[in-house]
């Protein structure tokens, strides 16, 4: 379990296509699996379907973090939909890291349906990451 | 007469105490953003946030009737919220009510009279000593040089249908503020706040007149320096020539709220053999894109009744076009003619939208 | 085997002869070329038909009022025109029309490109506050040099400079003085340039190497640019501080020649919502600037658009607030499109990199799973 006496509790998007990504969670449900509290999941009916402004909007509007999780490459439900989505995901951080916006604030890392283990491992190792980061600066420029 | 208050504290003061007292839930107005130089219509909630606004700064980079109609479009607020407006961004407001773009349940209306804003353009080229010159022509009502060309002709500078109004013609930025407190929503802010103690019935200063003086000359003159330079199709495809057609001065126009513009609809795109038989027809070719005059035109008709004149169309406009000039005044003439005041009364309806039986008769051949 | 012909006269006058006379001898139906407004001092893309070019013809205009590649989705997103056209481009407005090629906004069929080496052109905001007649004239003369004093910022670090791309090329660099080199670069350029008079080019080479030369020159200068840009913007205060007189009126987005949707999201419904709602975030963000969502536009716009930014300038020339969007822009698409080892209007075949994938790529990108921890 998480420690209770945190500084700081980042603000954490999980986004899952509906199909692995929200089917690991589930078995992490079916085998009572915990996860910290303060990840937020977000089903998406595919990561192809994942806009990069989605992720910038979060950011801008609060999330510390955001990571993304989807079908192993070749298990795409839509068939090709996961490797749209990494190369959009790649697109993110780099135009994150030319401005200095620290593109390791996402994540993108495949969960399959039965790795209910993997995914509380994500969700956890990713909390860490971030909280380690501090808040993100993002959410906290003024005026644009 | 109307009674004036003397108010003794800033306006960023009484946004704060209005905030703190829970009288308001929120306030919008012009606010300096202290990391940066940017200065924008900034909506607040936070008492502590309130650092840094700056109403009457001269500066107006949009009209602000238009976030007021993002914000409350869909539902208005829910507890009351201040917002702080020039003249014709009132006006524009209250066109948008007509408009059903606006909904103004819990606004509370502050304004001031207004002595014009600079064009965003020489923000941009450092201000140099713009301040102190405005300063100096706000406390003796004249028109500062340099503030658009609109707002050294607009007569409508004391607002109209305001909650709260601020005098500022005729008053220094280190003077107390005075304000009066015309409707029931006014008066109740001002109770709510303790602003009442000190009031008195006041004349509007000899400033303010010699002001609206100076704007009525300065009005007329740029009518005439427009319809002089429109005075033919000559002249208006003269005017018109650099256009790029942008449409930047519709989206950044307060009373243009169409979500689909029917200049940039279907309507506009055509196939490539109608333009052909249209470049055959043509001596000299075709100017790309089409139908910049109809734009104007068009959009004149559209906007023209209810175009109160606040300039940022433009400000935006990179080529540099009279645009707002010449709609003030084309549009100040469908106005007259309809003997209608955009954002006046709100039970005027909009002119395009009502009609007698018996009118107009002299348009009839 | 490459047609390459000495076409007589200075710079302008020399393109304009080469257009007439091909226009003239059944070239084409139509020519799409700038020529000059009523007034004279400002510029505009006209559609021409053939027995009838205008005097006003000016294909080589000191400014870019609007990308010619936007003008070209105007004319043909729903079909290709019906006549064979004669297109007059720069090269950044080339490599637009093939980004748009390959988004199905352009039908090409039909259409014969000219281009030329470009030496750049004058912010629009400048040229109309100066004197015309004296800037053009200064831009006469930068066709020869190369370099334009006072040119746009992405253009001072433009390296993709000459017409390569298009049917028909036109050289002047490392040509001598009084005439100019058209070159033809395909079959359908090659008819086209065949009909005109002219003496063969023998030897192409004091060109190439005075292209060669200029953008080796200018690929340093804009890498240098660049980076000095990045180090100037980047990070959250600075971005702030570089986007604070953005007016968030997207004229931007409006003349960007990539930018095609008809729909734009950051004009969409995804933005509405009821008053509370803004007022909740004002209290989250300390303020909330209106109209708000700055910083988001241009981040999305990025990645939507930034793998096809051609740095043709538009949005630049169009910012009523002097925001360095087009060096911006620049910056990140130079990002974008590295990953993808993309360039731009490079090849109308190569696809547009968001179209497509490799099944094994980017892997550097996913966050690598090392399974440690036992369960909680």
């Amino acid at each position: 379990m998480k420690e209770e006496s945190k500084e700081f509790t980042p603000n954490i998007l999980y986004a899952l296509c509906s199909w692995c990504g929200s089917g690991g969670s589930e078995t992490a449900g079916a085998m009572k699996l915990h996860y910290p509290e303060n990840v937020k999941p977000v089903r998406f009916y595919c990561t192809g379907g994942i806009d990069p402004v989605y992720i910038f909007r979060a950011l801008l509007e609060g999330a510390d973090g955001v990571v993304v999780s989807g079908c192993h490459p070749g298990d795409c439900h839509f068939d090709t939909g996961n490797y749209r989505a990494r190369r959009r995901i790649a697109a993110v951080k780099t135009i994150l890291n030319t401005l200095g916006l620290d593109g390791d604030r996402v994540w993108l890392r495949w969960v399959g349906h039965g790795e209910g283990k993997r995914f509380v491992d994500t969700a956890s190792e990713f909390d860490e990451h971030i909280q380690e980061k501090g808040p993100s600066p993002l959410k906290g420029i003024r005026g644009v | 007469m109307e009674r004036i208050y003397e108010i003794q504290m800033g306006i960023e003061e009484l946004a704060r105490r209005a905030l703190e007292t829970g009288t308001v839930g929120g306030v919008a107005a012009l606010l300096e953003v202290p990391e940066t130089n940017k200065i924008a219509f900034t909506l607040v909630r936070a008492p502590e946030d309130v650092k840094g606004l700056a109403p009457f700064s001269p500066w107006m980079l949009e009209n602000a009737a238009r976030s007021i109609s993002q914000m409350t479009r869909e539902a208005a607020f829910t507890q009351p919220v201040a917002v702080i407006l020039r003249p014709c961004e009132l006006r524009a407001l209250r066109e948008l009510v007509k408009l059903k773009q606006v909904n103004m349940t819990n606004l509370i209306l502050i304004s001031f009279d207004c002595p014009g804003v600079f064009p965003i353009g020489s923000r941009l080229n450092g201000n140099g000593d713009l301040p102190a010159a405005y300063e100096k022509a706000v406390l003796e009502g004249t028109n500062c040089p340099g503030i658009r060309q609109v707002c050294s002709a607009c007569e409508e500078f004391v607002p109209r249908g305001a909650d709260m109004v601020i005098s500022l013609v005729g008053r220094s930025p280190t003077d107390t503020l005075r304000a009066a407190f015309p409707t029931e929503a006014g008066q109740k802010f001002a109770e709510a706040l303790g602003l009442l103690a000190e009031g008195r019935e006041v004349e509007a200063g000899e400033e303010r007149d010699r002001l609206a003086g100076i704007r009525a000359d300065e009005h007329n003159a740029l009518s005439a320096r427009i319809q002089g330079s429109l005075k033919d199709l000559d002249g208006l495809v003269s005017v018109f020539d650099r256009c790029i057609s942008c449409h930047a001065c519709r989206y950044v126009c307060p009373v243009c709220y169409c979500k689909d513009c029917f200049f940039e609809s279907p309507a506009f795109s055509y196939y490539p053999h109608s333009l052909h038989k249209r470049l055959e027809q043509s001596a000299a070719g075709l100017r790309l894109p089409l139908d910049r005059l109809l734009f104007h035109l068009g959009r004149l008709t559209h906007m023209g009744a209810s175009c109160v004149a606040c300039g940022m169309c433009e400000d935006v406009c990179v080529a540099g076009i009279p645009v707002s000039q010449i709609f003030k005044t084309v549009g100040g003439d469908i106005q007259q003619m309809f003997d209608y005041l955009p954002g006046g009364s709100p039970d005027d309806p909009l002119p395009l939208l009502t009609y007698r039986e018996d009118e107009l008769k002299e348009m009839e051949d | 085997m490459k047609i390459a012909k000495k076409i007589p006269g200075r710079n302008r006058e020399a393109l304009r002869g080469l257009l007439e006379s091909m226009v003239e001898k059944g070239a084409a139906e139509s020519l799409f070329a700038a020529a000059a407004n009523k007034r004279g001092d400002s510029f505009s893309y006209f559609l021409m038909k053939r027995g009838s070019l205008p005097d006003t013809l000016e294909p080589l205009p000191p400014i870019m009022s609007r990308s010619a590649a936007g003008m070209l989705t105007y004319l043909t997103r729903k079909g290709p025109l019906p006549g064979k056209t004669l297109v007059v481009l720069r090269p950044c407005e080339l490599r637009a029309v093939t980004e748009l090629r390959k988004l199905n906004q352009i039908h090409a069929d039909n259409l014969v490109t000219v281009s030329f080496d470009c030496p750049g052109v004058f912010p629009l905001k400048d040229f109309f506050k100066g004197k015309a007649a004296v800037l053009i004239e200064q831009h006469e003369k930068a066709l020869s040099d190369g370099t334009l004093a006072g040119a746009r910022n992405v253009c001072a670090i433009c390296a993709e400079f000459t017409g390569e791309g298009a049917d028909i090329e036109l050289g002047f660099l490392g040509v001598p003085e009084g005439e100019c080199w058209a070159v033809a670069n395909t079959e359908a350029g090659a008819q086209c340039l065949g009909l005109v008079e002219g003496e063969d080019v023998g030897d192409l080479s004091s060109r190439d190497e005075a292209v060669q030369a200029a953008k080796e020159r200018r690929a340093v200068e804009r890498k240098q640019r660049l980076l000095a840009f990045q180090q100037e913007v980047g990070g959250p205060e600075n971005i702030a501080k570089v986007l604070e007189n953005c007016l968030n009126c997207h004229n931007c987005m409006r003349v960007c020649p990539i930018c095609f949707c008809q729909e734009c999201y950051f004009e969409s419904s995804a933005f509405r919502a009821e008053a509370d709602r803004f007022l909740a975030r004002a209290g989250r963000k300390k303020g909330l600037s209106m109209p708000a969502d700055t910083l988001l536009f241009h981040l999305g716009r990025m990645s939507h658009m930034s793998v096809s930014c051609v740095s043709c300038g538009a949005c630049e020339d169009a910012c009523p607030a002097d925001v360095p969007v087009s060096l911006f822009f620049s910056l990140v698409g130079r990002s974008t499109q590295g990953i993808f080892d993309y360039v731009p209007g490079r090849d109308v075949s190569e696809p547009v990199p968001y179209l497509h994938y490799e099944r094994e790529e980017f892997q550097e990108m996913e966050a690598p799973y090392l399974e440690k921890r036992g369960q909680d």
